[in-house]
């Protein structure tokens, strides 16, 4: 490119990139503003760090929150990832297979169903066996809402494998488990650490599950900074700063990890990245 | 036929030894390939049985029932719940109508929007790898903090917005008092949140893309409109295709930006099939009536999503 071409895509790179991050930004210098001046946009202000402070005595729960959501992000990653590692081999390698067919509808059509269409009666369900307003019921809505998703994006990961290696290994003696835990879960370490990465990322940011199914005695992360705006009228100081905490995850990992989140996604659509 | 070592009777009685006699029989399982297909798929579909399919079933019963929350059983009333749901004006003017709006304008303006980022980005410059990172950003964090920062920035009195418009000398409209504008908030947390998981599938595939097709079209005299609409299209129409179909269900299914955005409000006027479900199962505690509209919702998308079943077959595994 030369001259003004140059000058033109630049120009539109700029106006792109502040269209998306201008308002993060935005959100984060406002958590350092204190809560007389954050009503201010261009006055001279002092930078505080007072609503840190505050959000962690004013809400005591908040410090509760980040670890719950912690531990359910952990946890789903694990188990999510245990049950996906399998489903996703019988998806790709029994391809052919008419059960692996309807496996694949079956995920389909669940997918098709809102969250909400099943998480209402999903809480009722739990009241009943006595999990709501734990980790454990969370955890479970997690996993099964994982599958569908993972489940095709690892099966993009696995049909990479040529299908050569895994006759070579039964060949040579491996039992089909063998074949699995040796030849094919190696080969996809990638494709794992990318379903990690957004898996973690999604159960730390999500909302609906952690609003109905959690309450006063595991408080959630999101649930909490929604509680800045509504129900304690307008603590936007607060607001901004719990914001700009549950937001340092997702930061770091995109930053660092931006290579696997693409991997992952692309493998869902079964493209190469 | 080679023999198959792996599954000799030493083997097997080994693993018996360690794991008893389960690991004896899950041994003899996988030495046949149904039963080994058995084991990959039993535990997705145990947690998809429990708690994603017996909901849905437990939800057409609590949809027949008359469940107040606090009572903690429900009534069987048949469809009365359904019919009256159904016999309001307000569920065909305001909420249904909400839901497919706000999917096809968000569907559509997201994927136009990624086309075109897609196409921006796809060449190589020095700052690339930051450039996409900050691209990535609105995906990466949570639906109720965008939805919480569009609050913040559109805040009739001090959001930076309307200082800004102000400054410039507009009179910016009260975002949050009127249906069309509180809408508006909600669909472009939507937009922003969602354009870039389109660029980052297009960009993904025109990276992979062959240069010769679009080379042969330029020969034979096409400009670049003509190359876009007719070969780089049909190149990405699978890719989009298939995070068109999973778009939709998202958004048809939103709940996040317009509870934290709008609350349904002013009045019930911008609320969402999930967020008429949350209300008036939660704030009402009518769970009969939250739980039919929950069936509503999830009917329509499950007629929506049988129709395209084939295609997204076809696409996903380039068929």
């Amino acid at each position: 490119m030369k001259g003004y071409r140059k000058v033109l895509w630049w120009t539109a790179v700029v106006l792109v990139l502040s269209f998306f991050t201008l308002p993060i930004l935005w959100l984060i210098y406002s958590s350092f503003k204190s809560a007389a001046d954050i009503y201010y946009a261009w006055k001279n202000f002092a930078m505080t760090l007072d609503n840190y402070v505050e959000i962690w005595e004013w809400l005591g729960n908040l410090d509760d929150a980040m670890i719950n959501s912690a531990i359910v992000a952990t946890l789903s990653t694990i188990f999510s990832l245990l049950v996906v590692m399998l489903s996703g081999y019988f998806l790709a390698r029994f391809k052919e297979t008419r059960s692996s067919k309807a496996f694949f509808f079956l995920i389909y059509v669940v997918r098709t169903i809102p969250i909400i269409s099943w998480v209402i009666p999903l809480y009722l369900i739990l009241q009943q066996w006595g999990l709501t307003d734990t980790i454990t019921g969370l955890l479970f809505a997690h996993i099964a809402f994982h599958v569908c998703f993972f489940t095709i994006v690892l099966s993009g990961f696995y049909e990479n494998i040529p299908r050569q290696l895994d006759e070579a290994a039964r060949i040579d003696g491996c039992s089909r488990w063998g074949v699995f835990w040796r030849i094919a879960v190696p080969l996809i370490i990638p494709g794992l650490a990318a379903s990690a990465i957004l898996n973690w990322i999604w159960t730390w940011n999500e909302f609906l599950f952690a609003l109905i199914l959690t309450g006063y005695d595991t408080p959630m992360l999101t649930p909490s900074i929604v509680q800045f705006v509504h129900e304690m009228g307008m603590e936007w100081h607060l607001m901004a700063a719990a914001s700009t905490v549950a937001i340092i995850p997702p930061i770091i990992v995109t930053f660092i990890a931006q290579r696997y989140i693409i991997m992952g996604y692309a493998a869902f659509a079964h493209e190469k990245a | 036929m080679p023999k198959i070592q792996g599954s000799t009777t030493s083997d097997a009685l080994k693993v018996n030894t360690i794991y008893g006699n389960l690991g004896y029989i899950a041994k003899n399982l996988a030495d046949n390939k149904p039963g080994f297909m058995l084991q990959l798929v039993m535990p997705a579909l145990i947690f998809m049985f429990l708690f994603q399919i017996l909901p849905i079933f437990h939800g057409i019963y609590t949809s027949l029932t008359d469940y107040p929350l606090w009572q903690g059983y429900g009534t069987f009333v048949g469809l009365k719940n359904y019919i009256s749901m159904l016999s309001k004006p307000h569920f065909y003017t305001v909420v249904l109508l909400n839901t497919v709006l706000f999917t096809i304008v968000a569907v559509t303006v997201e994927m136009c929007g990624g086309i075109a980022i897609g196409h921006l980005f796809n060449q190589s410059f020095r700052g690339e790898y930051l450039v996409r990172s900050l691209l990535l950003l609105p995906l990466m964090i949570s639906r109720v903090i965008s939805g919480v920062m569009v609050r913040w920035i559109f805040n009739d009195q001090y959001g930076i917005l309307n200082v800004i418009l102000r400054w410039i000398g507009i009179d910016p409209p009260s975002w949050f008092a009127e249906r069309s504008t509180a809408m508006f908030l909600a669909l472009l947390a939507e937009v922003w949140t969602w354009t870039p998981w389109y660029a980052i599938f297009v960009l993904a595939a025109l990276q992979v893309q062959p240069v010769s097709p679009k080379e042969a079209a330029r020969v034979d005299g096409a400009n670049a409109w003509q190359v876009f609409r007719h070969v780089t299209l049909p190149f990405l129409r699978p890719v989009l295709a298939v995070c068109t179909l999973i778009r939709t269900f998202d958004a048809f299914a939103q709940f996040d930006h317009v509870w934290t955005i709008t609350r349904g409000g002013p009045g019930r006027s911008t609320e969402l099939l999930s967020v008429f479900a949350y209300k008036e199962s939660f704030i009402y505690l009518k769970m009969g009536q939250g739980a039919a509209a929950g069936m509503i919702s999830a009917l329509v998308m499950l007629i929506f999503g049988l129709l395209l079943f084939r295609r997204f077959y076809r696409f996903t595994y380039r068929l």
